[in-house]
């Protein structure tokens, strides 16, 4: 038997014809520069939702708003910002006194006088205190006055009639600020309340004085460590310094010194009560003694006294700086001069010395509306 | 060629739901717990007295009122910045897929908006109407644009003409407010009154995708971090019990007790000092009593726009209040009632 071997042969399998970069180094390459273009390319714009072309003003518009509502917040939480009056209040320390203590002076009528018989205060500066102690919160029998004397007005220390010390928490005594008295350590002083000047008054028949240079040689009595004894220091007249004003009139009276000088409205008073008895001359000096409040190193106390000050100066309705001074400077007025005639001593200025806005947060009685 | 994708991620969306759903009852009576023991000074005795006599409605009613104005805030501001992220991303069920803050957008119920909105319209004060017409004006602006695409005229009208001209008139009606906000220093009320009329027409629109996320989900992420903690500043402030003053004389005097008043029964009364003492007055010492307002007073602004406060919501103006005296009394400020004179010393 023939067996023929027959050799099939299969047809070559046709070998993959791999396309062109498709092995496993273009692979990699493929897929790296799809990242790439994945990365850097925006994506395709299928559909254009309406408004797209404010997109980066919008952006822009929700930061603002987000940094807006962040400070907004953060100024509520915290309550940055000026303090309102209820914080200075609570600095203060206002709500745990029950009475005020005021060191006032007690010998200078028509600017703050005790009455020995009645024991009854009164005067400009016992009218200020009765202001600035209302709108603390303090009713008038809650207001104790004790007397100071001029040396003792930085250290805020005051005597009652048993003559014992008393500490109080405001000095309203005719109280001068300078720059010196600011620097001290217990002194802090509000605004103004009235401005007035230095002048000088004699016993009546004295020859007419314009400075107190005229006055070189002969004794003049001031008050010590006040802003007047400064000026009359330099004048050359020979000094005698007593800490109340009623012992240099005393020594007036009896002739033992020639003048007394200090501030104009003091001396007003007590030209006021013996018109015959004195002369009152005004000073050709140019300086204003602007009075103060002094709070010691109580700063809230300080504001809340500013807030009271402000008001009475800018609210038309308020007219107790007003009402104090036509009830204590104005009956004084006409007599300060030494003859029917002649020019008049002027006490002190008529309208309120104006004042800053204190930094509170809102004023209680600012009613914007018209 | 589509590509199946089999996407795990609902699940994990869900169970994060769950917890979040399970934390906010608790956060609220966390709140009021915290209240009492922020209230009794971290005293454990103290606090055991004060949660006899306190009242959880009385508390639960100081809750309400002082977080009434946040929840509309809360759902307006999420349905306006998920709104500009769904409008903003190529598809919005992929951006609601992602983010949590687009999911809620997009499944919120027009009703809540609009309830929403009313609660706020009485609840907020008058300088934040503006923001909250702001906010109406852009979340009608965006369902608009997320659910009509096509129709360009409609959108015109709604994106830009109606928040524009409710810009303009909101401007006019509010511009003696803005003058006596700035004349008076008040620079956050004169913002909050003339910017959002100003910007309520731009939140009307997509921003730009690669930044949507940025722009929206992030700060609102970090505003739900810090909204226990800015609630829980201002509720633990807010008072449980009644300020009082109660004027006793001890034989040593008349002096008067400040603090808030726990009870009174028959033998003594009980007050909570504000340093957090509690004193126990036999009432045969107690002369008078009386209610004290708030020592902490509320910024409060002197500005009005047309009659209206700045810091008065709806509901205080059409609900009758307690008129305000100038007067405090004295007791308040812990002076006697009839003030004594005494002897001798200075006066």
């Amino acid at each position: 038997m023939h067996v023929r071997k027959v050799v099939i042969r299969r047809p070559p399998r046709p070998r993959r014809q791999l396309p062109l970069g498709s092995g496993p180094r273009a692979r990699r390459g493929e897929r790296a520069l799809e990242g790439l273009r994945r990365t850097f390319t925006l994506p395709e714009q299928t559909v254009r939702s309406f408004g797209a072309s404010l997109a980066p003003w919008r952006l822009a518009g929700i930061g603002v708003v987000l940094v807006l509502v962040l400070a907004f917040s953060w100024v509520r939480l915290f309550h940055l910002g000026p303090p309102s009056i209820e914080d200075l209040r609570r600095s203060a320390g206002i709500d745990e006194w029950t009475t005020l203590p005021i060191g006032v002076k007690d010998d200078q009528p028509g600017v703050a006088y005790r009455d020995p018989e009645y024991g009854t205060w009164s005067g400009f500066d016992i009218d200020i205190a009765y202001m600035i102690a209302e709108d603390l919160g303090f009713r008038r029998d809650e207001v104790r006055f004790y007397g100071i004397e001029s040396e003792d007005r930085s250290r805020m220390e005051a005597t009652d009639l048993e003559q014992n010390p008393v500490p109080v928490k405001l000095v309203i005594a005719s109280y001068s600020i300078t720059k010196e008295r600011e620097d001290m350590p217990n002194v802090m002083f509000s605004e103004s309340y009235l401005h007035t000047e230095q002048s000088v008054i004699t016993l009546h028949g004295h020859p007419p004085v314009a400075s107190l240079e005229e006055f070189a040689g002969k004794t003049v009595c001031t008050l010590s460590a006040s802003t007047s004894a400064t000026t009359a220091e330099k004048s050359g007249a020979e000094l005698v310094r007593r800490n109340r004003v009623s012992e240099c009139f005393q020594l007036l009276d009896k002739a033992d010194v020639d003048a007394v000088s200090t501030d104009a409205a003091i001396l007003g008073g007590y030209k006021f009560l013996h018109p015959a008895k004195y002369d009152h001359w005004d000073l050709g000096d140019d300086r204003t003694e602007p009075w103060g409040v002094s709070v010691g190193a109580n700063e809230a106390l300080r504001d809340l006294v500013n807030v009271t000050l402000y008001r009475s100066c800018t609210d038309p309705k308020d007219n107790r700086w007003e009402t104090a001074y036509a009830r204590n400077f104005i009956p004084e007025a006409p007599l300060q001069t030494s003859a029917p005639g002649k020019p008049l001593t002027p006490l002190a200025r008529p309208q309120q010395p104006v004042t800053k806005r204190p930094d509170v947060r809102e004023l209680p009685w600012e009613d914007l509306t018209p | 060629m589509s590509v199946e994708v089999i996407d795990r991620r609902p699940r994990l969306r869900r169970a994060q739901l769950n917890w979040l759903l399970t934390a906010l009852p608790a956060f609220p009576l966390v709140l009021l717990v915290l209240r009492l023991w922020y209230l009794s000074r971290q005293d454990l005795p103290t606090m055991l007295l004060l949660v006899q006599y306190v009242s959880p409605l009385g508390m639960i009613s100081a809750l309400i009122i002082a977080l009434i104005g946040i929840i509309p805030a809360i759902v307006l501001v999420l349905r306006t910045l998920g709104g500009i992220l769904l409008v903003s991303s190529p598809d919005p069920n992929e951006a609601a897929r992602r983010s949590l803050l687009g999911l809620t957008a997009l499944r919120m119920p027009d009703w809540v908006v609009v309830l929403a909105v009313g609660l706020a319209g009485f609840t907020w004060q008058m300088r934040m109407l503006p923001a909250l017409l702001m906010l109406v004006v852009a979340i009608l602006g965006l369902t608009a644009v997320q659910r009509f695409p096509g129709e360009r005229r409609m959108l015109v009208v709604a994106t830009l003409a109606v928040p524009i001209a409710l810009g303009v008139v909101e401007l006019i009606w509010v511009w003696p407010g803005i003058r006596v906000a700035l004349s008076a220093g008040e620079t956050s009320t004169a913002l909050l009154l003339v910017v959002p009329p100003l910007l309520g027409w731009l939140l009307t629109g997509p921003v730009p995708p690669r930044a949507a996320r940025l722009a929206t989900h992030w700060p609102a992420v970090l505003a739900t971090l810090a909204a226990p903690i800015v609630v829980g500043a201002l509720f633990l402030r807010a008072p449980v019990l009644p300020n009082s003053a109660v004027e006793i004389d001890d034989g040593a005097g008349i002096r008067v007790v400040r603090g808030q008043l726990v009870t009174v029964d028959d033998t003594a009364t009980t007050v909570l000092q504000r340093g957090g003492d509690v004193v126990f007055i036999p009432n045969a010492q107690v002369r008078s009593k009386t209610l004290c307002p708030e020592p902490v007073r509320a910024q409060h602004s002197r500005i009005t726009v047309r009659g209206w406060a700045v810091d008065e919501s709806a509901l205080e103006w059409a609900a009758p209040t307690r008129p305000v005296t100038g007067e405090v009394d004295p007791r308040c400020l812990g002076r006697a009632l009839e003030p004594t004179t005494t002897k001798g010393v200075g006066r």
